[in-house]
């Protein structure tokens, strides 16, 4: 018994470590690296010019959306969803306010990748839950459209299966500044801070 | 102080009066420990809780993750993650753990079976192997530590759970009646499974074509003919063990197809389900062939909670169907309607004229008032008249009719129910000059493609289906099983849909093991639906949780003998 549990022990250091390591390794800026649940990048992305319908049926162009001079931030979430998504638009939903006082001007964009499921209607119960300022835009859109946008971001999920999507949440300054490419579960703050780190590198923080 | 002091004038009367008040509450405490609390929950009440995130009072419940994200209501439910049978999930790399009563009022096991499938066969990212990988052993919960679970995030060795699982705010008799609702939760086993056997339905009525009910009741016997040679075959080496085979002895279970055959009024059909599934009970019913709406049957599955997979039906359960324990290819004919009207946008003038005839039987009633809802709203300003026949006397009368008098429609819609033949042969017959006329896909197979030629030049027909041009890798492997059991591929597509529909049961059965729960199968089922198991008769099948619907739009088709399979697209998919 005793040496079965000082085995598991052991795998747990392993395990431990090699998270760490992991999280050491592909972290960038802010936050305290060794205590957060997620991981940032820099990339720079060039999304497809589609045209994608909003949860009013309104037909918007993606590039419209993303290719302005304000900061965007992304995330890819199915109205059907039932671990991550409700989670990723929860933390939008908390970081609105404190987004808008940072600036005024700036766009979050939830787009589904069950494009075929979430007709404008679904989508606006969805969106209903997390009470969305004028700011927050829901998308669907064709599926192969939608393809092409996660292609795009190089979100696209393992087997083709909605399933085994990650909890992505991309931010920009503005129109040709690179992306932050953040991976896992932040909380409100942590989004602020990527989000005020991402403004400042690009030179646009406003006082 | 007041009251005391008017009836118990003097000092050591009132303090007397303190010691028998508090001689008499021990006992009470006594009954009344906080654990006891917890004791005596309404499940009822907590099935609430789990579904929907609502209180005792029908207040959204709050939480708030690792993270500090505060969640409440149905975003907080838990059957969000750990879905309604309790066995948890994994999405984005996420591994949500089971929560039955029976795996958290018993210490952990180290159980790999129950997540092979999850450390095997899923495309997961490393975390998601590491953690699946950590024992995180513990003794059972109690109330108290499962409370304390739930509203701190620890689990009952003090282990602080991953931040993704909310830390809820509960009142001890909501607490309580959570934990009523968990103890039950998959806590015995679904009828319809013994020893050795599980026993499955299949359901056909007797109205149907015979030489279709055959294609599909004999795909599906060659299936568990063959499906039982395995199993005999793996029961019957149980120390060999190629891919872990032997770990899995207590799944490998026999398939027991029982054939229902109904008949008569659909009416009557839920009463003869029910008489059938006395008899004998199945764990599931899988693929048949209907005649009629499937309504009747959806209520019986829904009212036994037994899940039916794929039937072959274009009249689906349309309404409250997510989460309903039917799954289904498509809408059926109400999304033909659907496609159909979206179609006709921009095809038609918008205050242009439409007629529609359809019978007054389900297969005409169902897509015309599904037409004549999506009209209203996509092409307000139409002038849509419908016109409703009994029979193909009545039907070519109003064909003609509709015509007649120098006025013509801009579309002339069709919905003969059964009598596509004689549909067919009307507008072959009639030579109508309207713009736009429109069949149903039945239509298709009731004309033979030499004999397209001689259709009318302005027919389209909505179709739900791949098209013949397209390309599906996975027909190769079904065709030649198919053809190395000496099947013959009469109706291609519903044999193809039947053999999904036992492939995907299959391939759930797989991942449930030993853990005969119907809700998990739903489950498993929705997850690898979407792993490209389609055999192309639709573009794509998928479903997600609660979804019920795994195709979801059509083409718009026209009749094109040149063409491969004798007929062309003339619209992109079509999803309404």
């Amino acid at each position: 018994m005793g040496g079965r549990k000082g085995n598991s022990m052991k795998n747990y250091l392993v395990i431990a470590m090699l998270l760490a390591v992991n999280s050491f390794a592909t972290a960038s800026s802010p936050a305290d690296v060794s205590t957060r649940n997620y991981t940032a990048a820099k990339a720079r992305y060039t999304p497809p010019d589609v045209v994608l319908t909003d949860r009013h049926g309104k037909k918007v162009q993606l590039a419209n959306i993303l290719a302005q001079p304000r900061p965007v931030l992304l995330q890819f979430i199915f109205t059907s969803c039932t671990t991550i998504c409700p989670v990723l638009s929860a933390t939008f939903s908390q970081a609105q306010n404190d987004i808008a006082n940072v600036g005024k001007n700036y766009e979050m964009v939830s787009i589904s990748i069950d494009p075929e499921y979430d007709t404008p209607e679904r989508l606006d119960v969805y969106a209903r839950r997390y009470h969305p300022t004028a700011n927050w835009v829901f998308l669907t859109g064709k599926r192969d459209d939608i393809f092409r946008v996660l292609k795009a971001f190089d979100a696209l999920y393992q087997s083709d299966n909605k399933m085994y999507h990650r909890p992505y949440t991309f931010l920009h300054a503005r129109s040709g500044a690179p992306w932050v490419r953040l991976e896992g579960y932040l909380s409100v703050n942590e989004l602020l801070s990527e989000y005020r780190g991402a403004l400042e590198a690009a030179g646009a923080t406003r006082k | 102080m007041q009251l005391a002091t008017r009836f118990f004038p003097s000092g050591m009367a009132r303090s007397r009066v303190l010691l028998v008040a508090f001689l008499l509450f021990i006992p009470t405490l006594m009954v009344a420990t906080p654990g006891d609390i917890l004791e005596h929950g309404d499940a009822e009440l907590g099935k609430q809780l789990y579904w929907r995130g609502a209180t005792a009072a029908g207040e959204p419940t709050k939480g708030v993750t690792g993270a500090g994200i505060v969640l409440s209501g149905s975003q907080i439910s838990c059957v969000s993650c750990h879905r309604p049978s309790g066995f948890g999930s994994s999405e984005g790399g996420q591994y949500v753990p089971p929560i039955t009563g029976p795996i958290l009022f018993a210490p952990r096991e180290l159980n790999r079976n129950r997540i092979f499938y999850k450390m095997f066969k899923e495309a997961q990212p490393s975390q998601f192997s590491a953690r699946l990988r950590e024992p995180r052993m513990r003794p059972a919960y109690t109330a108290a530590t499962l409370a304390r679970a739930i509203r701190d995030g620890v689990d009952s060795v003090d282990r602080t759970f991953d931040p993704e699982m909310p830390r809820c705010d509960l009142s001890d008799s909501d607490m309580a009646n959570l934990i009523a609702y968990l103890k039950t939760l998959s806590a015995t086993h679904d009828p319809g499974v013994e020893k050795d056997t599980i026993h499955l339905a299949t359901v056909v009525t007797d109205n149907t074509d015979p030489n279709q009910r055959d294609a599909v009741l004999n795909t599906i016997s060659t299936f568990v003919e063959w499906m039982n040679t395995r199993v005999a075959g793996n029961r019957s080496r149980p120390n060999f063990s190629p891919n872990y085979h032997s770990d899995f002895q207590n799944s490998f279970q026999r398939w027991q197809m029982h054939v229902w055959n109904l008949h008569g009024s659909p009416d009557t059909w839920t009463e003869q389900i029910q008489a059938q599934y006395k008899r004998q009970p199945v764990f599931a019913v899988v693929s048949g062939l209907i005649q009629g709406p499937w309504t009747p049957i959806a209520r019986f599955c829904d009212a036994q909670h037994v899940p039916c997979i794929f039937p072959n039906t274009e009249l689906p359960k349309t309404t409250d169907s997510d989460y309903g324990y039917s799954l289904y290819f498509s809408r059926g004919l109400e999304l033909e309607a659907e496609v159909l009207a979206r179609f006709l946008v921009g095809k038609i003038p918008g205050n242009g004229s439409i007629i529609q005839i359809h019978y007054d039987d389900s297969y005409g009633l169902t897509p015309a008032d599904a037409f004549s809802h999506a009209a209203k709203s996509q092409m307000p300003h139409a002038r849509l008249q419908s016109v409703q026949v009994a029979n193909a006397e009545e039907l070519r009368h109003a064909i003609r009719q509709s015509t007649e008098n120098g006025k013509t429609p801009d579309a002339l819609i069709l919905w003969p129910g059964q009598d596509l033949d004689e549909a067919v042969a009307d507008l072959r017959s009639l030579r109508v000059e309207v713009k736009i006329v429109s069949l149903p896909a039945g239509a298709l197979d009731r004309i033979p493609p030499d004999s397209r030629s001689t259709l009318p030049k302005n027919l389209l027909l909505t179709y739900p289906y791949d098209l013949p041009t397209a390309y599906s890798p996975r027909v190769f492997r079904v065709r030649q099983w198919m053809n190395s059991r000496k099947l013959a591929i009469t109706y291609p597509r519903l044999q193809f849909q039947t053999y999904y529909a036992l492939t995907l049961l299959q391939f759930g059965l797989d991942e449930i093991l030993d853990d005969y729960f119907r809700d998990y199968l739903i489950e498993a089922m929705e997850h690898e639906a979407e792993s490209h198991l389609d055999n192309g008769t639709h573009p794509t099948l998928a479903l997600g949780p609660g979804q019920r619907f795994a195709s979801k739009g059509a083409y718009v088709v026209k009749i094109a003998p040149t063409s491969r399979g004798g007929f062309r697209a003339i619209s992109d998919w079509i999803v309404p």
